[in-house]
């Protein structure tokens, strides 16, 4: 099986933090999305148990320069190198062109990025090529009849599970394997390939500001006396106490009380 | 006019954030249609706040797979041809869908807003960077996909009202052999993260050289709810470090339910629980804080309680005769 896992290069979420004087994002750390290393990371393992040749591609920030020696002792055959100005559209359609004449089996990379946020690469890509795609997983399995198997967790506290048929593009999220590092730097024991582009500027027109919450507007409370409504805003309200809240007590612990318990954790549960 | 695509739980009940998401379309239009791609959800349950829902079902095997729903969203499209934003609720399901859509239409996506407000004609998208450490601002045209994060939809109250009309479309959706959903699996109370439970068990120093933590243990399984604690049951390894609950622990953000056994209630702990819907207490001690968090306490020692609680739970007997009992009913 061939496969391609896609890297992208990020400033790592840790080191940065907003500058309210400067009003800009300072302390950058360069670095490589964290559920990204982690589908590497599952290639390294699938690579034991099974036959795999893995190629990589890594997204490269314009302005930075990439540590390939962090890619060491991961059983990589080539490295591609592009550089990117951050648009998931724009990248899809380069890397499409790019794999035209490549014929990769899987196509693997982290869900999430941790700066944007963005998922939409690799959808993006495996609409581009016309294979199927499935994002988010959280356990993937390779199976006899050369099929994957996959879990994914849409709902909370459930997994789906899917049969994947290759060739087909997977984005992961960081539970698929423990992350291991390499201690020492080695050199990178692959080869590099370094693939021009032209960059545009990024369509989009946006800014960046400091973090703001969204601020929500609940009920304000209506009582003459500026006391009442403080003690209301502080949860003491006067006419908020209705028969749900806990008014009612008894002394003494019956079968009824316990049924009753019992009945309000599944109604609760089922809310 | 603004189009919502209804969140659903595995296609067949509607999600909470569905009401966050038609209160932001309405502040955004006065014309607000819902698009109810289902795998089996009644007419009759349905209660949106909307001038108009469209109902297209697929089967259980087709729901969970996004080829099938950007078909079916597709045909909607083109036998309605509505025009307007297209506004979603953010999940690895509804990304998948969006891109795809967008893919086809060549518009843009937006994935994961925070809000979106009107500007002269321009929505105008907020989302986060670096996980909150600072926000972008950026303009969107009315042909946009825009998903929006329920984190940030979930504190609008239910609507009681129905929809205005309701029209049923009939899609025959080709294969897709790709992927191929399987079944659903639910996660056991051990493998399941306190997180993402929505029924947790809180256990402190009361449960301590007691002989029925196995009860606990059942307990547990009943409900499916996994096992956490307070500071002091993390350093009486009675449970691991990354499942203490509070200030110097984790937040329990997305349980609706928290049973506390044998935990006093200090503020470190409560902190924890702080955005927990219900809250039962066990435990012997009348004057504890808990009791001013919960919403139903009981107090005695917790091996006596335990054992009847599960009974009740397990046979159910007693939940069905009793439904929907009042708290008069119950002698409470
Ligand atoms: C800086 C700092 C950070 C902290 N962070 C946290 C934190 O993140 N999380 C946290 O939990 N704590 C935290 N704490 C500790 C906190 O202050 C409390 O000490 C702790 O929460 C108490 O744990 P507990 O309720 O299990 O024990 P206790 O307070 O001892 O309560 C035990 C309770 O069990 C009851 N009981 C005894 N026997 C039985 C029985 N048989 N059946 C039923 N009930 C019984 C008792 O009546 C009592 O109310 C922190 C403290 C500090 C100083």
């Amino acid at each position: 099986m061939r496969i391609l896992v896609i890297l992208r290069q990020v400033y790592e979420q840790k080191s940065i933090q907003w500058s309210y004087e400067d009003r800009k994002l300072i302390y950058q750390r360069n670095s490589y999305n964290k559920s990204d290393l982690h589908a590497l990371q599952w290639t390294r393992e699938y690579k034991l148990k099974a036959d795999a040749l893995v190629d990589v591609l890594i997204l490269k920030k314009e302005e930075e320069a990439s540590e390939e020696n962090k890619l060491a002792n991961f059983g990589i055959q080539r490295c591609f190198r592009i550089p990117s100005n951050g648009s998931e559209k724009e990248d899809a359609a380069f890397i499409s062109d790019l794999l035209k004449n490549e014929s990769y089996s899987l196509i693997l990379s982290g869900y999430e990025t941790e700066d944007e946020h963005s998922c939409a690469l690799l959808p993006l890509l495996s609409y581009e090529l016309g294979i199927g795609v499935l994002t988010a997983v959280y356990q993937l399995e390779g199976k006899p009849n050369g099929q994957l198997t996959a879990l994914r967790k849409e709902e909370r506290g459930s997994l789906q599970e899917f049969t994947i048929q290759l060739p087909a593009a997977v984005s992961v999220t960081s539970h698929i394997s423990k992350l291991r590092y390499h201690r020492g730097r080695s050199a990178p024991d692959f080869t590099m390939i370094e693939v021009k582009r032209q960059l545009s500027k990024p369509e989009a027109v946006r800014r960046i500001e400091a973090p703001e919450p969204n601020i929500w507007y609940a009920d304000t409370p209506s009582e003459e006396i500026p006391q009442l409504r403080l003690l209301n805003i502080m949860g003491f309200a006067s006419q908020s106490n209705n028969s749900n809240n806990l008014q009612k007590q008894t002394d003494h612990l019956s079968k009824a009380h316990l049924y009753f318990t019992a009945e309000r954790l599944v109604k609760w549960l089922k809310e | 006019m603004v189009i919502c695509y209804i969140p659903l739980k595995e296609g067949l009940a509607v999600k909470h954030s569905a009401h966050g998401l038609l209160a932001k379309a309405r502040k955004l239009s006065s014309q607000v249609t819902a698009l109810v791609v289902h795998c089996g959800i009644q007419e009759e349950d349905i209660r949106l706040d909307c001038d108009e829902m469209v109902m297209i079902r697929l089967s259980e095997r087709e729901w969970p797979v996004s080829s099938c729903h950007i078909q079916a969203i597709s045909s909607f499209q083109r036998e309605l041809s509505k025009e307007g934003p297209f506004l979603f609720t953010s999940s690895p399901l509804t990304n998948e869908i969006t891109v795809g859509l967008a893919a086809r239409s060549g518009s843009t996506i937006i994935n994961q807003a925070m809000d979106i407000t009107m500007d002269n004609d321009r929505l105008i998208v907020k989302r986060e960077l670096y996980g909150g450490k600072a926000c972008t601002y950026e303009y969107a045209s009315c042909s946009n996909y825009i998903s929006i994060d329920p984190a940030f939809l979930n504190y609008y109250k239910t609507s009681s009202k129905r929809p205005v009309s309701i029209r049923h479309l009939d899609l025959n959706v080709p294969k897709n052999d790709s992927i191929q959903f399987i079944k659903n699996k639910q996660l056991s109370w051990k493998e399941i993260g306190l997180t993402e439970a929505s029924c947790v068990i809180g256990i402190g120093r009361g449960v301590y050289q007691t002989p029925a933590l196995d009860q606990i243990e059942i307990l547990a399984e009943v409900l499916n709810a996994p096992i956490g604690g307070s500071k002091v049951a993390d350093e009486l390894q009675l449970i691991p470090r990354e499942r203490r609950i509070g200030s110097s622990g984790i937040t329990i953000a997305e349980a609706d339910i928290y049973i506390a056994i044998g935990i006093s209630g200090s503020s470190q702990h409560l902190e924890g629980i702080k955005n927990v819907k219900h809250v039962l207490a066990i435990n012997n001690d009348a004057a504890a804080p808990i009791f001013k968090r919960c919403d139903i306490g009981i107090i005695s020692r917790y091996e006596n309680v335990l054992p009847q609680l599960i009974a009740a739970l397990k046979n159910g007997d007693g939940v069905k005769n009793i439904e929907d009992i009042g708290y008069t009913a119950a002698g409470v």
